[in-house]
């Protein structure tokens, strides 16, 4: 069914956006809190949160900037 | 705009049995006026009957393809929070090994930028050194000998 396969494949996509979102800043996190830990800057948790941030803002500046500019 | 369009699906199957009922009827009446009519030749009424029949499936299976396509979409409309939770762990996965690489290029790039730097402090530094050592050197060799 040619709608309804377009409807799943909607809600599949909007799932996988948002987790690739997260994954990403997870995954970014977890290699910056190894780092930070290792490097003795401070715990785990705290570069954690450190790396989560900073992937976050790097997410939404280069959304910014590949918006095009009529849009923003 | 998605979502409104399986909301629509109970209207999609009345209409369709609404259809499927005048369908039927159509054809019912139309195969009983051909029994009855003055057509004598048992030939044409079979055409003409195979004829409406034609018509009846065209339509039923037309119908038939919307009512299963309106139930597919109302059930992906009842199990979107499945699809989305499928689609959301398949990004995850892809994302964390994408937000990894990131992290791994630009610490790549950061140290090829430090070894860069050292190079060209070094280089800056050996260049002024040895300025200044044949500076030293030239200005040894103008002093008179005692």
């Amino acid at each position: 069914m040619w709608l309804a396969d377009r409807l799943k494949e909607h809600f599949w996509r909007e799932g996988f956006e948002e987790g690739f979102a997260q994954g990403y800043a997870e995954g970014y996190a977890e290699g910056y809190a190894e780092r930070y830990a290792k490097g003795r800057s401070g715990s785990y948790e705290e570069g954690f949160a450190a790396g989560y941030a900073k992937a976050i803002k790097d997410m939404k500046q280069r959304q910014h900037q590949a918006r095009p500019p009529d849009a923003a | 705009m998605i979502e409104r369009r399986s909301r629509q699906f109970w209207w999609y199957a009345v209409a369709f049995v609404a259809y499927f009922l005048q369908l039927a009827g159509g054809m019912a009446v139309s195969i009983l006026f051909t029994l009855r009519g003055p057509e004598t030749d048992g030939l044409d009424r079979a055409v003409i009957i195979a004829e409406r029949f034609s018509y009846f499936a065209i339509g039923a299976t037309a119908l038939t393809y919307t009512f299963l396509e309106g139930r597919e979409m109302w059930l992906a409309n009842r199990l979107k929070e499945h699809f989305r939770q499928e689609g959301f762990e398949a990004g995850r996965d892809v994302g964390r090994d994408e937000g990894r690489q990131e992290l791994r290029a630009e610490l790549i790039e950061a140290r090829q930028e430090a070894i860069s730097a050292r190079r060209e402090g070094y280089e800056e530094g050996y260049a002024k050194a040895k300025k200044e050592g044949m500076e030293q050197q030239n200005g040894a060799d103008d002093k008179p000998a005692d």
